[in-house]
Parts: structure tokens; sequence; C-alpha cells
């Protein structure tokens, strides 16, 4: 991402890369989401009056990132201007922790370079009500334990890439997750609604509501 | 056959007690229990009566000598319509009110004592032991625990606690000495008795960042089913704890070197003693020096993740000037403006340690502490998510907060995997409670101890710490 383009655009085309997580908490239930009477697009026309307007490009991800190069993705077709993805999708499936960093940096290369676009990424909170071991030895990796490293890779990529995520982990624990998680990525009302006050907050802050320059995605590569 | 006991107890007069702590056990986890034997003592705390006591007890006396207020009473009675005036007096309409007293419960039932839950309060309800016919049956059935009948104990001595009854200095003592056994504190310990067999000793170190001293809480929850004298004991500071400190004091620096630094530098002079990889500590107890062996030793990762060291340009041994937290003026840990020059002529920073360099140098600790304590290690990690933070990005942050926590948290746990040691999940048990009244990422409110020390607890007893 070169050049720094203007916030303030009446409508803004989101893509979402879907899995429950980002569905959830961005779609109401009558776009396809399972949890809220009142989605992105609603929240952001009542907040502005209706000068904005949300469109939206969905595509399952729900295995997770698929490799861009190698499929054909409605991503590359068209020209969002935010590309939304979570890093859940991965933890759940058998993906070694590297690849799904290969991964993660490869397309954020590939929307930045070709898209130009931003891309916001929700990590996972990394609670499991079940979970109480407290000694690792002779372990496989436990939920926890994968989603901490999944959301490094997540932190790590946004140091190199500059981009933005969604830090679903400090959502949910500053709501407190014995409340707020029934299951390992699956979490109440209240906090898919905070998830998704968080992201509009987050694009709020990149300016997309403002008649002045986004803030960069540029990163520790870029500069 | 299994029996559980739970703290359902009621008297004749349909009192039942809602509240209380186990201040002593008389058996332990695999001991036998027979007809009469005394299980535990109870320090009750609330009684749950019916309003009709209630009201005696409130307003009896004075009525007693109120002609007028008892006519009016009545009036209102015969006023009200029989149905009120009926649940008024329901036994079953019952309200709590603070009794504290001591009761001892015995057994009615015989068996193996298998499982004690142990709570720093008990309430109504909640589950107190399991015990089964014999000592190797199975206590869970496919799906979970099976149902069990309930195991019969009875009330076989009773007392007043004095602090709320009689307020006598003398009698509290004896009363306490007599139920709860005999307790003793320092600066940065507590030492307390749990039953009859004082011999056997239990001590509990802990040495690093004002995070540890969590562990006092665990005296609640430990006092019930000790058998025995425990000591906890907190020393250090956050300034005595990084990894590569603990390791520099298995060598022996020559007085030389160090004689300098304890006129200028807030250092104690047992900051270059091996503290934490000798075998016993000593506290002092009413009749001298007391001495335990190390069964847990208590550690934390807040050192290693906050501290910057220097090291000496010569001589190349390492120092903390700390005492402070973050961010605070070297000033004001030297003694005065003549102590900063020569500070900085003699030592250089070496920084905060890497990754690699935790892994590396906690993994040492650990395995110097192995044959000590065995497994028996316990380490706090720390919260990996800010509270109330609006960071979204890394780009613009210099070596990121949540990105280092979080790589120290992974390293953490692969150390458990390949070291064999627990690890007390502040993270997770932080996040589980919700993090927003936090101070900032290293002091969580007050209460949440408990919390903590109910999971260093629980990994005790998983570590048979006390059997």
């Amino acid at each position: 991402m070169g050049t720094s383009k203007t916030g303030g655009q009446p409508k803004i085309t989101v893509f979402l890369g879907e899995s429950d997580n980002v569905s959830n908490a961005l779609l109401s239930i009558e776009e396809g989401g399972r949890k809220l009477g009142i989605g992105l697009r609603d929240l952001v026309r009542q907040r502005y009056n209706g000068r904005f307007e949300i469109e939206f490009l969905r595509e399952s991800w729900e295995n997770g990132i698929p490799d861009i190069d190698a499929g054909k993705s409605l991503l590359l077709e068209r020209q969002p201007g935010i590309v939304v993805f979570s890093a859940a999708g991965d933890v759940t499936t058998s993906i070694s922790v590297e690849d799904f960093k290969t991964r993660l940096l490869r397309l954020i290369r590939v929307v930045k370079d070709r898209l130009d676009a931003h891309v916001i990424v929700f990590n996972c909170c990394s609670a499991d009500p079940a979970d109480n071991v407290h000694n690792y030895h002779g372990l496989p990796d436990t939920f926890p334990l994968r989603a901490h490293k999944f959301n490094l890779a997540v932190m790590q990529a946004s140091v190199l890439e500059g981009i933005s995520f969604i830090d679903v982990e400090r959502v949910i624990g500053q709501l407190a997750a014995d409340t707020h998680v029934l299951s390992p990525l699956r979490y109440s009302v209240q906090a898919y609604e905070t998830i998704g006050k968080e992201f509009l907050r987050v694009i709020e802050d990149i300016a997309f509501f403002e008649n002045r320059p986004l803030v960069m995605q540029v990163g520790q590569r870029g500069k | 056959m299994i029996a559980k006991l739970t703290l359902d107890f009621t008297d004749d007069l349909g009192h039942t007690i809602c509240k209380g702590a186990i201040v002593r056990w008389y058996k332990a986890e695999g001991d036998r229990v027979e007809f009469g034997d005394a299980l535990f003592d109870m320090h009750v705390e609330e009684v749950l009566i019916p309003k009709a006591h209630m009201d005696i007890i409130r307003q009896g006396r004075k009525l007693e000598f109120q002609p007028t207020q008892i006519a009016d009473l009545a009036a209102r009675q015969l006023e009200s319509p029989p149905a009120v005036a009926a649940a008024a007096l329901d036994p079953e309409d019952v309200c709590p009110i603070q009794w504290a007293f001591f009761l001892r419960v015995s057994a009615l039932d015989e068996g193996v004592l298998r499982r004690i839950y142990s709570r720093a309060t008990q309430e109504t309800g909640d589950l107190i032991a399991i015990f089964s016919s014999s000592p190797d049956e199975s206590l869970h059935a496919k799906g979970g625990m099976t149902a069990g009948y309930d195991f019969r104990v009875a009330t076989t001595e009773f007392e007043p606690d004095p602090s709320y009854v009689l307020g006598t200095q003398t009698k509290k003592k004896e009363v306490e000495k007599k139920w709860i056994g005999r307790e003793k504190n320092g600066p940065n310990y507590i030492m307390f008795s749990g039953s009859d067999d004082r011999q056997r000793r239990i001590g509990i170190y802990a040495i690093g960042s004002c995070d540890l001293n969590m562990i006092f809480a665990c005296k609640p929850l430990i006092q019930p089913i000790l058998n025995g004298t425990c000591c906890l004991l907190y020393e250090g500071t956050v300034a005595d704890a990084r990894s590569d400190i603990l390791l520099q004091t298995l060598k022996k620096l020559p007085d030389e070197w160090l004689e300098p630094l304890f006129g200028r530098m807030r250092i104690q002079r047992d900051y270059f003693q091996p503290k934490l990889f000798q075998k016993t500590f000593t506290v002092a107890g009413d009749e001298g020096p007391e001495e335990f062996s190390k069964h847990i030793v208590v550690l934390s990762t807040g050192a290693d993740l906050t501290r910057t060291l220097y090291r000496h340009k010569k001589q190349g041994f390492l120092v903390d000037p700390g005492g402070g937290w973050l961010n605070e003026p070297l000033t004001n840990f030297l003694t005065d403006l003549s102590s900063v020059s020569w500070f900085r002529e003699n030592f250089e920073t070496v920084g905060k340690v890497t990754v690699d360099e935790f892994t590396a140098n906690f993994g040492q600790v650990i395995q110097e502490l192995k044959p000590i304590v065995g497994s028996r290690i316990l380490v706090f990690n720390q919260l990996t998510v800010e509270p109330n933070s609006t960071t979204h990005t890394c780009q613009f942050l210099k070596n990121p907060q949540n990105v280092r926590r979080l790589e120290l948290c992974i390293a953490l746990s692969e150390l458990s995997r390949k070291l064999d040691f627990s690890i007390i999940d502040t993270n997770r048990i932080l996040q589980r409670v919700g993090i927003q009244t936090q101070l900032d990422w290293d002091h969580p409110h007050p209460k949440v101890n408990l919390l903590l020390a109910q999971e260093a607890f629980r990994i005790m007893q998983d570590l048979e710490v006390f059997k």
C-alpha cells in the first residue's frame, strides 16, 4: 500500500472471509449471522444517519485461510476497501502455526499489493471452560495454548505488515470469559455485540468515516 | 458404596448452618473412618433461622414488659387476613443471622475418606467430602460422579466464638488454641498448625515479584486439611528475581567486588546468596528459629518479563538497582548523585531478556530446583492482554508489550512440557473473571488473590503436598 487513500467515501465495501466469529459479530440474523438483531451495517446507518453504506462481499472461509494463489476467490475479483477474516477458522484445523503464519502473510501481501485494501484480522479467545491443565508434560497443545500461538502469529503479522486486528481475546477478557465463553470459540450474544462495536471503533480509527487520509498499513516490512 | 458429605446441618429447632469454615480435619484422605470418629471442626459464621425465632430474639424481650405494644401487636394480628397471619408464622420462612461458634462434627457412618473439598468458606449445600466403602472403589461412574448416599454425621462439641460472644482476649486465645491451633506471623511469613501432629512440617517458599504475595491467601484453604505445621514464606522483590540474577547466586562472587555496592545501592546483603536453591528456610518461632524443608517452590515470570539488568563492566556480574517498578529514574534507587556517576561509570545495561534467553535461563533455574523439590514447582505466568487497551495494530509500537507477554507465556508452557512443572495460569484466571477492573497489566483487584490461591491450592493437592 504505497499511497494513502482517503476516507469519507459514502460506500465502504467490506470483504468477509467468513467464519462463525466474523459473521456472528458483524452480520445481523437477517443477513445470515446467528446472534445479532443489529449488525454492522445497521450500526453504521444509525450512527451516521445514513451518510455511509456498508456493502458486504462474502465468502465462506470456515476452514481457515485459503491459499489465495491456488484457487479462485471473490476477493480478487472485486475491489473491497476492507478485507476481514479470522484466525479462529484455522485454530480448529490441523494446520501448523508456521503454515498458518506463512499463508496469513502471503494473503496480507496479496491484498495490500493487488487490491490496496485494509486488512483486519480477528484473533480468537483462548478461553476453554473445560481447561484446567497446569502441567504440559507429556501433553499435546491444548486449545488455549494453540490459540495463544495463533494469536501471536496475528500480532507478529501486525508488526511486520501494519495490519489491524480485532482483539477478541481482550474484548472477552474484559467482559469475563467465565460468563461469555460458552465453549471454545462460541461466545455470548453480548460478546458478539461488543466485538462488532470494537470493529466499528477500529474502522473509525482508521478514518473510513472522515474526509482525510486513511491510516496506512505499512508495518516494519514496509519501512 | 459411595457416600457424600455436604454442608446441610439443621438442628431440632430448625436452625441451619449456612456459612462457615472448616478449621481442622482429624482425618486425611485415605483414612478409615469409624462410627464416632471426630471428622472436623468448623467455625460457623452464619446460621439460617426461622423468622419466627428471629422475631422472638429481636422483639421478645422488648415486648416482655411493654403491655401496650403486646396489645397493639395482637390487634394488628386480628386485623390481618388469616392467610397472611399464617404465612408470618410459616416455619419455612427463614432469615440468616451472624452467629459465630465452633462445632466438632463426628461420623455416624463408616467408610474410607476419599476426597476432601476444601474452601475458604463453606456454604449450605457445598460438597465437603466423599467416602467409599473400600479404599479403591471408583468414585466416578460413566458421565460423572456416582449419585451416592448422604454420609451421616453428628455434632459432638459446641463452643461459642469468644470474639463474637465474650470479647475477652484471654478466653479468645484459649478457645483459638483449642480449636484452631497455633499461629505465628512474621513480616513475610505465616506459620500455622492444622492438627496435633505438629512434627510434620511443610514449607511453601516463594521468591520474586509482588504477585506472589497471594500465597498467603492459601492459608484458610490449607489449614482445614493440614496435618502438621505449615509455613508460607514470600521473600525478595521483583528486582531479586530475574532468572539470570537467580542463577548468578549459585556462583560465589568475591566480597571485594560486592562490598562497594552495599553503601551505594539499596540492595540487601543476601542479594547474592542462593536463597532459592537452599533445601530449607528458617523463620522466627515462639521458641527460637524454626526450619522448614521446601515442599513447594513458587516462582513468577514477572521479573523476566519486566526487569532491565546492568552488568559490571570489568567484573561481569549483574545487578538490578530496582526496588522500584517500571520507568522510574535510577536516582530513586541509588543513595546520592555521586553514586549515580559511579554506577554509570562501572555498569552497562544488558536490557531485558529475549525469549530465547528466558527459555535458557528459566529452564536452568527449574533444573537446579528439581533435586530439591522434584516437580513441586509452581510458576505464575502473566496477563497477556492489556486491560482497557485500544491498540489494534502493532505497527507503531517498539517492542510491543502484548507480543512479548504472549511470547513468554507460550515459552513457559513449552518449558513446562519439557521440564515437568506446574503453571499457575494467572492469564487464564484473570480473563475468566474479567480484567476491566485491573489497575494495569500486573495489578488485579485484591479479591482476585483468593481465586489465584484456590488454583495454587488445587495444584498443591494434585501434587499431594499435604498427604
